[in-house]
């Protein structure tokens, strides 16, 4: 790959935004739990890049650079004191499948979100990106035994939840949200 | 469903990444090069300045630019005072004796004699139309001249306004096309509130991307007293009365794009709005009253929003959206919402004149 980032053109831009924007945005999207912050996170990943414009040796390499860059991003901005100041409409916490029918798979996805995001994350480096253990410890600048933690804490909590959702549908019992 | 990668994957494909976030990138991308031209061009500039052959071509430029960048402002303040454009600020002083800068940074910085600020941005009210952002301005060498500081790390710090560049509808602005300062000056020739009005933007302060298109966010924030302390203003006029609007949704309107969702999307089936008393201080108005609806499913309770729908209208004629944020518990009621709701818009409340909703219009002066 090799490429001189320094006179990035548009076309190659373009290329990378096609090549990494999945990656992107949905790691945002798990660790921000909503499109709008998901959003403001990927344009500032892109900002980040055309600032820095790091070269990379390798399409693994520059796949590992923006995922690192968008976990970066996301902890800056659930940590900043903008998202503690602006957050303030829960709605829009909830504002995340939209204008779609609503299925098991959404279920899954709602309840992965629900985590906590450092379990979320490692879901999604896992499930999603195809990550082993071994690799998401060097992501997340984790060991391996904390990676491996959370992977199953996750699990747990998810596969609990899920119980817990089920039974409640066997029963007829409805779930709100207080 | 049991977690695995066929699953997860399924659910995430299913979140649509929209275009314009690329197209945004690019923007960006491309107004990095169009500030590297400029800059380019500003050395070109230099460069002719030094040659002496050529310096009363240059003098020449030079007068034919500034004639121009007069008629630019000129225009753009004309564009100003029109109230189809937003607030009406026919000239450089309120009727508070407030001043009012119309350009960027620098001129701000100038007028008012404020170095080294910090900003913290209280609010930003947007009803995808209209965007109006309130930031609190701190010296930084002195005492604080607002104290809006329960979160000290909410301040967007900037050192300069240079910092500032605002992109609308996504395309870069010059900023004196764009910016509009109000400054108030207070008692103290540092002491100042800076009021930025712009349309559908990101802003970017300080490297920070805020991207602000049709969110709504309200936030408290404190203002000077007579004395010179800092403290929430008390002024306010109270509104008694009531007032009934019944805002009309067709029952079809399920499952369709609606005005009135809940935070779920669920459209409401109908929607009344009560309202029992309007209180107005100088920066803020408050409605009171209940809101009465029906969701479509009578499943979940969070809350809800009522946007685009209420606007504020000034002596002038000017008309400003103003978004509503609800207050009140999460009393679940089956297919009944009560709630009471607050209206927080903190542009010039006290020249507000009347509130309309659903095309009725309340009087208030």
């Amino acid at each position: 790959m090799n490429e001189q980032l320094a006179g990035l053109d548009k076309e190659t831009l373009i290329q990378i935004i096609e090549r990494r924007r999945d990656n992107i945005y949905k790691i945002a999207f798990a660790y921000m739990k909503n499109r709008y912050d998901a959003e403001d996170v990927y344009q500032t990943v892109f900002e980040n890049f055309l600032k820095s414009r790091p070269s990379f040796d390798s399409d693994e390499y520059e796949k590992a650079w923006f995922i690192r860059t968008t976990i970066n991003v996301c902890k800056n901005v659930f940590s900043s004191g903008w998202k503690k100041k602006v957050t303030t409409m829960e709605d829009e916490e909830w504002d995340r499948i939209p204008n779609q029918v609503h299925d098991e798979t959404d279920e899954l996805l709602e309840k992965v979100l629900a985590l906590p995001p450092k379990y979320s994350m490692v879901i999604h480096l896992f499930y999603y990106e195809g990550y082993s253990v071994n690799e998401i410890s060097k992501i997340l600048n984790l060991s391996v035994g904390t990676v491996t933690t959370q992977l199953s804490r996750a699990r747990r909590k998810l596969k609990s939840n899920i119980t817990v959702k089920r039974e409640a549908d066997v029963y007829g019992i409805k779930l709100f949200k207080l | 469903m049991e977690l695995n990668c066929l699953n997860y994957k399924k659910a995430m494909d299913k979140i649509a990444i929209p275009q314009e976030i690329d197209d945004k990138v690019i923007r960006m991308f491309e107004g990095e090069k169009s500030e590297v031209a400029k800059e380019s061009s500003k050395q070109k500039h230099k460069k002719i300045k030094k040659s002496g052959k050529i310096l009363l071509i240059a003098a020449a430029l030079v007068v034919l630019s500034c004639a121009s960048v007069f008629a630019y402002n000129t225009n753009f303040i004309s564009n100003l005072i029109n109230p189809a454009r937003g607030l009406d600020h026919s000239d450089n002083v309120d009727v508070n004796g407030n001043l009012y800068a119309y350009t960027g940074g620098e001129t701000l910085a100038q007028e008012v004699k404020v170095e080294n600020l910090s900003i913290t941005l209280s609010s930003v009210i947007s009803d995808g139309n209209l965007t109006y952002i309130r930031f609190n301005v701190t010296s930084l060498n002195g005492d604080s001249l607002c104290t809006n500081t329960a979160d000290k790390k909410s301040v967007l710090s900037m050192q300069q306004f240079g910092d500032i560049k605002v992109l609308a509808n996504n395309e870069e602005l010059k900023k004196t096309d764009f910016f509009m300062f109000r400054v108030d000056s207070g008692d103290k020739a540092d002491k100042a509130v800076l009021e930025l009005t712009i349309q559908n933007a990101n802003i970017i302060l300080a490297g920070k991307k805020i991207d602000i298109v049709g969110t709504d966010y309200a936030d408290t924030y404190e203002i000077t007293n007579d004395d010179g302390s800092f403290k929430t203003r008390k002024q306010e006029t109270l509104y008694k009365g009531t007032w009934n609007f019944t805002c009309d949704i067709p029952s079809d309107s399920v499952g369709s794009v609606c005005e009135y969702t809940d935070s779920w999307g669920i459209p409401f089936l109908g929607t009344t709005l009560n309202i029992s008393s309007i209180k107005i201080s100088d920066v803020e108005v408050f409605l009171v009253g209940t809101f009465n609806c029906s969701e479509a499913d009578n499943s979940y309770s969070a809350g809800a929003n009522l946007n685009n729908k209420l606007y504020l209208i000034y002596a002038d004629g000017t008309r400003i959206a103003a978004g509503v944020k609800m207050e009140g518990g999460q009393n679940f009621k089956t297919g009944v919402f009560d709630r009471h709701y607050m209206l927080q818009n903190l542009i010039d409340a006290k020249n507000v004149v009347a509130i309309e909703y659903s095309g009725n219009l309340i009087n208030l002066k």
